[in-house]
């Protein structure tokens, strides 16, 4: 493959073309999962974070070091503990005894992907040391704020599996990622094809990258950020969105539903969703496919629907069925 | 609280259920009830009648119904401890007074609470729970969440039984007054003519009748309220469930019990019978008839020849065998005899019967054969009865457009170009897409709801339309989503195809009319 050399300013066609490069790339990597590499590009795009949940083993970090690699950006991995400190992913400052001096010694969190391993073993305190990084894209070190490079994305992990020990994530940090992806198993011909990859003249089950090409630059990527917000958004669409996020408010089966942030979070991942097909507006079926994602984070399920059985993305679906989308 | 000493069988109960055993309540335990209760309504009745001064007796009874809350609390307290299987003494109840007078809310329920529809209903949470605030809120919201509409019909219901009462002793008092007194009584209520000197006595007797119809109907009051309450915490806490796995456990612990200390007798009962068993000679189970079978089970049941012996021996006893004979009259069985008279040989009977029968026989043989022809005939005549639930009619209106047919214009493609070259490519778009929904749902009986995108509705159509039809249709989604959400107006050699194939879109089926459509 060519890689291209992405020029500061994109067109529509452009970004749209490299986006699909870059799923072109992950997905040599990450066989099967087409609907995981999109809502990660989708993220990616609006200059959001995610959060996957699926059980061990499905690729969680092979996606996250594939995309890295793709878009030839730095990759950090914090696998997160009961015992791991606030000061351990954001940095600390010490005193240098032989230049008498103290040092700034950045953490983890100064990459362009970072990979929050297992989040939800770690304690609240230190999951909340993410909170500004991802909110503002810097880190405030005894005082003065050090900003990360852009583009800048968290890709948070946490197994739905294991619950004994583990720190729920609260609100707060929930609402800060963009969307929440569910990772599920591959197919039985996309397991086939991920065992011969994998196994073919390999020692040890890790996946070679060495085949992945960088498409893009981080610098694209900003680029084709910055095409994403530009995508057009009529006013209808956007009284759409608002009218989802309402309704979760005002549906049954919810114990909460979502704030003004998933009205914005809808909008933003509808545009990106837009320029992954090569549109330049949004329209009303962007903000309905994205919903899911975007929204299953941001609600909680009523007690007694849990007990029956029932999900989020069950009511999320009975909200959809129930606002009327809009009609010029 | 042990929810094992309840004297009420827990179970999750309809709210109506609930109502009723709150009265079955009242009814099993009214002993306990009825005493300390009526000691206080008369204890407060009857310094009332003596402090008021006799024009204002009507006074008496307002206050006497307007101290119910108060009544009702101690009602509650004797109630929550039979439920509990606790008698209360009326002493007891009277001690209680003080704190429930204090603890309970009443001053609220007095006042701005009087006129509750859900006093019964609500008084457990304050009384009991002996919650308040924002707490007490937050509970009831909970508790009001089911049921709260049963309890406001039960003290609906109840204000007229208490009106049914107190017109009922009227009417008592009516049969046995010769005199037409309380007639005028009852007349004069209505009518505001009260006569002075009568005035007193009859207001006393509206007094005693009030205080008779509240001691009568309350203590149902609160206590199907209570039940209802109860039923609610059973659904919210699964009482029922918590009753059963205690009764389980202790079930279970008991025949571990058993278990561990029977162990040792349980062994020797196994070595025994099964030295018993090897001296005795193998019985073949094949060789053992039923009663046998039954005799080896009840050792103190007879074989079946010696009981059959038995029991004739006991029927011969005098006492079993005592035979009399008895006349009576019946009369003649007339028609018995005629009918002898008529009756027809056996023979032409049964040959008539054959010939009926065989005839049957080649008339059900002939209804095959038929049936077999004209199969085709018969299938077209069932056919309506294969589809028995109609499709939803079309609707109307949908997402603020009209899709009546009639609302669009007999040429839709003529009328969209028009507006198109008057520069009007919105509505000539919007004129398309509106076309091509009516046909959807009213000839392809597509079920479009509001919350249909534009997406969801070429998902449907992709399957339920011919090919040609849905490459049509999603070229004008597409264009008519530009225009709409991008605002961008299409070329005029995009929209042409569109104009010229509106014809054969709406050609497939020719119901919607197809003449009128311009070529």
């Amino acid at each position: 493959m060519n890689a291209t050399v992405p020029t500061p300013r994109l067109s529509l066609e452009q970004a749209s073309r490299l986006a699909e490069q870059i799923h072109t790339e992950i997905a040599k990597a990450l066989i099967g999962q087409h609907a995981v590499i999109r809502e990660t590009l989708i993220a990616l795009l609006a200059g959001g974070h995610v959060l996957i949940e699926g059980v061990p083993g499905l690729g969680k970090t092979l996606l996250v070091r594939a995309l890295a690699k793709t878009i030839a950006g730095q990759f950090a991995r914090i696998q997160f503990t009961p015992d791991l400190m606030p000061a351990d992913i954001s940095g600390h400052v010490l005193f240098d005894m032989h230049n008498q001096r103290f040092d700034v010694r950045k953490g983890p969190v100064f990459t362009h992907l970072l990979l929050a391993d297992e989040i939800n073993r770690a304690p609240a305190k230190t999951q909340s040391a993410l909170l500004e990084v991802m909110q503002e894209q810097q880190v405030t070190i005894e005082g003065l704020a050090y900003p990360v490079p852009l583009p800048f994305m968290t890709l948070a992990t946490q197994n739905p599996l294991e619950q004994e020990g583990t720190y729920p994530l609260p609100e707060a940090q929930l609402d800060r990622f963009l969307l929440k992806i569910y990772i599920g198993y591959p197919s039985l011909e996309e397991e086939i094809a991920m065992i011969n990859a994998v196994t073919n003249q390999q020692i040890g089950d890790r996946f070679q990258l060495d085949q992945l090409q960088a498409v893009v630059t981080p610098e694209a990527v900003s680029a084709m950020q910055q095409v994403t917000a530009q995508i057009a958004v009529d006013q209808a669409v956007v009284e759409y969105a608002a009218r989802i996020t309402q309704a979760t408010r005002q549906g049954q089966g919810l114990r909460f539903g979502a704030g003004p942030r998933g009205s914005i979070a809808l909008i933003r991942a509808a545009r990106a969703q837009a320029l992954l097909e090569g549109r330049d507006f949004v329209h009303p079926d962007d903000i309905k496919q994205i919903a899911l994602p975007v929204l299953r984070h941001r609600v909680s399920l009523a007690p007694e629907m849990e007990l029956e059985g029932y999900n989020t993305d069950h009511v999320l679906k009975a909200v959809l069925e129930k606002t009327e989308a809009p009609r010029q | 609280m042990k929810l094992t000493d309840l004297s009420i069988q827990v179970r999750q109960r309809s709210h109506w259920e609930a109502i009723d055993l709150g009265f079955s309540l009242v009814q099993q335990h009214w002993r306990a009830l009825i005493i300390p209760y009526t000691l206080l309504v008369i204890l407060i009745a009857i310094p009332v009648w003596l402090i008021l001064p006799e024009a204002y007796l009507w006074v008496a009874s307002l206050i006497i119904w307007w101290l119910k809350p108060l009544y009702d609390r101690l009602l509650l307290h004797s109630l929550s401890r039979q439920l509990f299987n606790q008698t209360t003494t009326t002493a007891e109840a009277f001690s209680a007074l003080p704190q429930l007078i204090r603890h309970t809310g009443l001053w609220s329920a007095l006042s701005y609470r009087r006129f509750s529809f859900s006093r019964s209903y609500n008084l457990a949470i304050w009384q009991l729970e002996g919650l308040s605030g924002q707490a007490r809120r937050k509970r009831q919201e909970l508790i009001y969440l089911q049921g709260h509409s049963n309890a406001v019909w039960l003290t609906i219901a109840c204000v007229h039984l208490e009106w049914i009462v107190l017109f009922s002793l009227y009417m008592l008092i009516l049969i046995f007054d010769p005199s037409g007194a309380t007639w005028e009584h009852i007349k004069s209520l209505f009518r505001g003519e009260l006569e002075m000197d009568t005035q007193y006595w009859r207001s006393l007797l509206d007094f005693v009748f009030l205080i008779l119809t509240i001691l009568a109907i309350e203590p149902f009051y609160v206590a199907a309220g209570f039940m209802l309450y109860i039923n609610r915490r059973t659904q919210l806490e699964a009482w029922d469930l918590e009753i059963a796995f205690r009764n389980l456990g202790e079930r279970l612990a008991g025949l571990t019990k058993v278990n561990h200390s029977g162990l040792a007798s349980l062994l020797i009962i196994l070595v025994t019978s099964g030295l018993i068993l090897s001296l005795t000679p193998p019985v073949n189970a094949q060789t053992l008839t039923k009663t046998e079978a039954h005799e080896v089970l009840a050792a103190e049941r007879l074989p079946a020849e010696q009981a059959t012996a038995k029991i004739n021996e006991v029927m011969q006893l005098e006492e079993l065998n005592s035979r009399r004979k008895i006349s009576t009259w019946i009369p003649k069985d007339k028609t018995a005899k005629q009918e002898e008279e008529n009756q027809l040989p056996e023979g032409l009977i049964q040959l008539v019967a054959s010939i009926f029968k065989t005839l049957l026989w080649i008339g059900a043989f002939l209804a095959f054969i038929l049936a077999l022809i004209y199969r085709q005939k018969i299938f077209a005549l069932l056919s309506p009865l294969r589809q028995p639930t109609k499709r939803a009619p079309a609707p109307e209106v949908l997402f603020g457009l009209d899709l009546r047919p009639e609302s669009l214009p007999e040429d839709i493609a003529g009328t969209a170009r028009r507006l198109w070259e008057a520069g009007q490519a919105r509505e000539a778009l919007s004129l398309l897409y509106r076309g091509a929904l009516v046909i959807l749902t009213h000839q392809e009986q597509l079920a479009i709801h509001t919350s249909h995108t534009e997406g969801d509705i070429l998902k449907l159509a992709k399957s339920a339309t011919a090919p040609e039809r849905y490459a049509y249709l999603r070229t004008l989604t597409q264009l008519w989503q530009r225009i709409a959400y991008a605002h961008r107006i299409p070329e005029t050699r995009e929209l042409l195809p569109l104009f010229e194939g509106w014809p054969a879109f709406q050609t497939p089926r020719v119901e919607l009319a197809s003449s009128e459509v311009a070529p």
